[in-house]
């Protein structure tokens, strides 16, 4: 069994209102040195496998069939070290 | 001809899309999302709403559903396929349309009358309207801004498959796009109303030629 953290982000192209806001309140709590933020998803779930390369297969089959819209957005996982057993 | 109004949990617009439709001379039925079978109808209208509450992104969850594997089917046979609203995002994240809807630029929920054009009367959802002809539909949408690339954009235009843009672009979209149709004309996309326009005590009977066109769909 392993953990999994899934990230999902807008391609770069991909105007991010929510981000945008953000962006507008950060500079009006006066912190200047901050900008270009960008806001993602994160998923995490197990997967009871142990083989990285099926591991990878799940995953990306499940991200371009949900967890994803590949049009808008990419997405990147890793397999977090502890086991969840 | 007779269609299946697609009920999706959270789905809000399927009795008015259901009303329009009967009102225009066809039959129709609700249809459950895990529905497995759809050969006994001529055609599928997706309505607009909240499916699957909009978790995770619009239509994602609903673009898993069973009845989405008979609905591809449908349109790969040439039957009528449309989607309003969520419907059109539902469609896009299925794949039967091509880019996708993103949030409103300003972030806001838009609900108000607006001002359309039928910029394409040459396809079967629009033939009953002037070419360049301006139209009042409804719109409520947070995700409306239709985004795609460059390329889809291009082909997009090439195979004149814009037919409906917004007059006074109320969310970011894509040189005012407001529906669009696939290559061969038969899915249909908006993010308007046109369901919400089929009476003058509406405010507008704009859209009542779009139902009319489904209702006379020739070849099947």
């Amino acid at each position: 069994m392993k953990k999994i953290e899934l990230i999902i982000t807008l391609q770069p192209q991909v105007l991010d209102t929510q981000g945008e806001a953000l962006d507008r309140a950060v500079k009006e709590l006066g912190t200047g040195q901050v900008e270009n933020i960008r806001v993602g998803k994160v998923l995490y779930f197990d997967i009871d496998e142990t083989d990285h390369k099926k591991i990878e297969e799940i995953v990306r089959q499940l991200s371009e069939k949900l967890f994803t819209n590949t049009v808008i957005e990419t997405y990147e996982y890793k397999i977090l070290d502890e086991e969840t057993v | 001809m007779k269609f299946a109004v697609i009920r999706f949990p959270g789905s809000n617009c399927d009795r008015d899309l259901y009303n329009a439709v009967v009102k225009s001379g066809a039959k129709a039925d609700y249809v459950d999302y895990r529905e497995t079978d759809l050969t006994n109808y001529d055609g599928v209208l997706i309505p607009g709403g909240f499916s699957f509450g909009d978790y995770l992104r619009s239509g994602a969850m609903a673009s898993v559903a069973p009845v989405t594997v008979e609905i591809k089917k449908l349109a790969a046979r040439g039957k009528p396929v449309l989607g309003i609203c969520n419907g059109f995002q539902i469609l896009t994240e299925i794949g039967l349309l091509p880019g996708a809807l993103i949030h409103n630029d300003n972030h806001s929920f838009v609900s108000r009358n607006e001002s359309l054009k039928i910029v394409n009367n040459q396809t079967k959802y629009t033939e009953l309207y002037n070419d360049g002809e301006d139209v009042i539909f409804p719109i409520a949408h947070g995700e409306g801004h239709y985004y795609c690339s460059d390329d889809i954009y291009d082909q997009l235009v090439k195979n004149k498959q814009i037919i409906l843009t917004y007059n006074d672009n109320p969310n970011g979209s894509r040189n005012d796009i407001a529906g669009l149709v696939n290559e061969d004309g038969n899915v249909c996309g908006m993010m308007p109303h046109p369901e919400r326009a089929i009476d003058l005590l509406l405010g507008s009977k704009d859209g009542f030629r779009v139902f009319e066109s489904l209702t006379n769909w020739e070849g099947n």
